[in-house]
């Protein structure tokens, strides 16, 4: 006897079934639009109508403003479809279209299966079998990302904006897989990209501001000594034989002190003991974010050891050779910057190698971002694009493309990766990987063949949905894909097949993968779904195995 | 031309790539005078002579274009920018590098599609650049810790330059606007 609770609902098969397919087709139909090159956008309305929409052409985002569909057993298939894209998202910033078109595929061709009588169950193992060959055949196909063409290709692929794959492509084959690249809005007429030399921290100017560069509000000292500590500055006579140690050095060519808090007694005689033209003397606060990391980096970078309040320091117990040194500092009233630190190249060399195995140059976590920031200090050279649009909405839309376009390309660069590098794109990967394992589709049981079956179905959908988006014929134009060589693509832009690398039609092997992975998962497990409850709340379970 | 200086020692040497032709060769001596040599060494004089206020600047690094028949292009390393010669070493211009007086340890001059890539080691600031045939430079130290540069190399079959520092070998697969550590050189 089946019980359940006045205000809730029990749905059993065949039409939670139906109900669960008709929320995953709706959230499917909702990102197709923006699946390859020839992508149209999602506008999603904020709540208030006399502002301008949001405008969506990335699949996550736009499968999270959905919240709900009207029916709980329709919203039971559209949100499992939306937690699957935004773990996509969360893993490889980028392919979540393509996610949602593996999932639907391979979640009809399941059900096909089921219905003809094979047990979910061993279907969904035999499924997630076939899957990891599928992701190795997938990234066997990997080809190193080398040079800014490939680069800008990449961002093009990605972005589906030429002009901002443009700074992005470029950016990013100066700086790297961990270098540091800042995003800030621009003019309306285009983008542009500047590198900045050496490393940089945000970090207010505690000294009076006097400017040697008065356009760009700017100090800068040649050759500077420089004090790196954590504490409060409050006595003049503490900083006494510091300067006079940093005077007594022919070579220096002024004082910068990096600390938490002056007095202003101590600001009003390193103030009376600075002139900015010959010997200019700085004091920047210890940047706030991150300051032990910050302190380490600048010890390492200038070769200075710093005064810790934590290690019961002081300056009573300050020594000359704490004071580190560089071939420039700079400051503005918010930044504070070294270049050609004096510190221990070899020592630097093999801190930012042991940073590097610890950072995950695609990962969203706080702690992976802190890390790869300060990575992209210690790398010497910054990118900085200022983005373009004609207006807000468009700005606001450009630079998470742009957010998302560089997050997907670090990960195709990060050295060492599982499967770094890139395939060739349009969904041609899949068909080949598909190809590799074709042979043996009818090898095996009733089992294996259909979740090879449905593996086909899945890995065929995403070229064909880029093609339909484009206004091919999808069976011809695939046909004439089996036939071109291997490392072909079709050029949906051009109406032609052409080599993927040499025309930069290619996806980052991991974001492929991933996508790939997890789609035939969830499609494997969301087989198993036959009983949806949901109460009256509009709260819903659902149970993967559950009959009652 | 002058006869040949004698008791000089050269610090560095380069010859032109066409020197059976024009005999053309630059040697930068120890007290760091540069000279040159339109006859295949028989006879030296200083490379600056028709330069005003140039005569006695000293030279800490000197490199020819592999394109010299085309370009004529010759680079010499001076304290704080380089010298250029577009005619083979007759007549000169200076271009400073940016930052503080950067001293040029070695110079390098690839040949490219869009004109020669010009690269600048230096002491304390590593490696400087110029695309526009060494009317302008900028540091491009990206992934260069080390910025004691000691020597300058082109590696034509892998498409790479490298940099050479007391640490270690570094690379550089775009032209010199970033660098990671070569590992034949760690």
């Amino acid at each position: 006897m089946i019980r359940a609770r006045p205000d809730q609902r029990i749905v059993f098969a065949p039409r939670s079934h139906q109900a669960f397919d008709r929320g995953v087709n709706a959230i499917a139909l909702a990102v197709r639009p923006t699946l390859g090159p020839v992508t149209r956008l999602v506008a999603v309305e904020r709540g208030i109508r006399t502002i301008s929409p949001e405008l969506l052409d990335d699949g996550a985002s736009i499968a999270r403003r959905i919240t709900s569909l009207g029916d709980p057993a329709i919203d039971s298939g559209a949100m499992y479809l939306r937690g699957l894209l935004w773990r996509v998202h969360e893993d490889a910033g980028d392919a979540t279209a393509t996610a949602a078109a593996i999932f639907t595929a391979a979640l009809a061709e399941g059900r096909r299966a089921v219905a003809a009588g094979i047990p979910a169950q061993p279907l969904r193992a035999a499924i997630e079998r076939e899957a990891e060959s599928v992701v190795a055949a997938i990234a066997a196909q990997a080809t190193p990302v080398a040079g800014e063409a490939m680069l800008r290709a990449m961002a093009t692929a990605t972005s589906n904006d030429p002009e901002l794959a443009f700074p992005i492509g470029e950016a990013l084959d100066v700086v790297g897989a961990y270098g540091q690249i800042d995003l800030r809005k621009g003019s309306p007429h285009g983008s542009t990209l500047e590198f900045v030399a050496g490393s940089f921290w945000e970090s207010m100017l505690l000294s009076t501001p006097v400017f040697t560069d008065l356009v760009r509000q700017r100090t800068e000292i040649a050759n500077p000594r420089i004090l790196l500590t954590n504490l409060d500055l409050e006595s003049p006579s503490d900083l006494i034989p510091v300067l006079e140690t940093a005077r007594a050095d022919d070579e220096a060519g002024g004082l910068l002190v990096v600390c938490t808090a002056i007095s202003p007694a101590v600001a009003g005689f390193l103030h009376a003991n600075s002139d900015t033209e010959r010997w200019p003397i700085l004091v920047a606060r210890t940047p706030a974010i991150d300051q032990a990391g910050a302190l380490a980096d600048l010890a390492l970078l200038t070769g200075a050891t710093p005064l810790l309040k934590e290690a019961g320091m002081s300056l009573a117990t300050w020594h000359p050779s704490l004071l580190g040194s560089a071939r420039t500092a700079w400051s503005t009233r918010t930044q504070m910057g070294i270049v050609s630190g004096g510190g221990d190249p070899a020592a630097i060399r093999s801190h930012v190698e042991a940073l590097r195995g610890r950072c995950d140059p695609r990962s969203l976590d706080s702690g992976a971002i802190a890390l790869r920031e300060r990575l992209g200090r210690l790398y010497g050279m910054s990118a900085t694009i200022r983005i373009g649009g004609a207006t807000d909405a468009a700005l606001t839309h450009r630079m998470a493309v742009a957010e998302r376009t560089i997050r997907v390309l670090r990960g195709a660069l990060q050295r060492n990766a599982e499967a770094g590098g890139v395939v060739p794109g349009g969904g041609v990967a899949l068909l080949r990987a598909w190809e590799a394992s074709a042979p043996h589709l009818d090898d095996g049981g009733d089992i294996e063949t259909a979740a090879r079956r449905v593996i086909r179905q899945a890995l065929t959908a995403p070229a064909g949905a880029i093609l339909e988006n484009a206004g091919y014929p999808v069976p011809s134009t695939l046909a004439r894909l089996r036939a071109a060589p291997p490392g072909s693509v079709f050029d949906v832009t051009r109406g032609c097949v052409v080599d993927a690398l040499a025309a930069g039609i290619v996806d980052p092997a991991h974001v492929v993968t991933a996508a790939t992975r997890r789609a035939l998962h969830a499609a494997a497990l969301a087989l198993t779904i036959d009983v949806l409850l949901h109460s009256g709340d509009g709260t819903i379970s659902v149970s993967p195995e559950g009959r009652a | 031309m002058t006869a040949a200086p004698t008791g000089f020692t050269a610090h560095e040497i380069v010859w032109s790539p066409d020197r059976p032709r024009d005999g053309t060769g630059f040697v930068v001596s120890e007290d760091r005078s540069l000279l040159v040599s339109r006859d295949g060494g028989a006879s030296w004089e200083p490379a600056f002579h028709a330069v005003p206020g140039a005569k006695s600047l000293p030279v800490t690094a000197i490199a020819i274009s592999p394109g010299l028949v085309q370009d004529g292009l010759v680079l010499a390393g001076i304290p704080g920018g380089v010298g250029r010669s577009r005619d083979r070493g007759m007549r000169w211009d200076f271009a400073p590098l940016p930052g503080h007086l950067p001293l040029v340890t070695c110079l390098l001059v690839v040949a490219g599609e869009a004109g020669p890539l010009l690269l600048a080691g230096t002491l304390e600031d590593g490696v400087a650049r110029s695309v526009d045939g060494g009317e302008t430079w900028a540091f491009w130290n990206g992934g260069l810790f080390d910025h004691q540069v000691t020597a300058l190399n082109r590696d034509d079959e892998r498409g790479i330059v490298t940099a050479e520092t007391p640490s270690g070998v570094y690379a550089s697969t775009n032209g010199g606007r970033s660098w990671h550590p070569h590992p034949e050189g760690s």
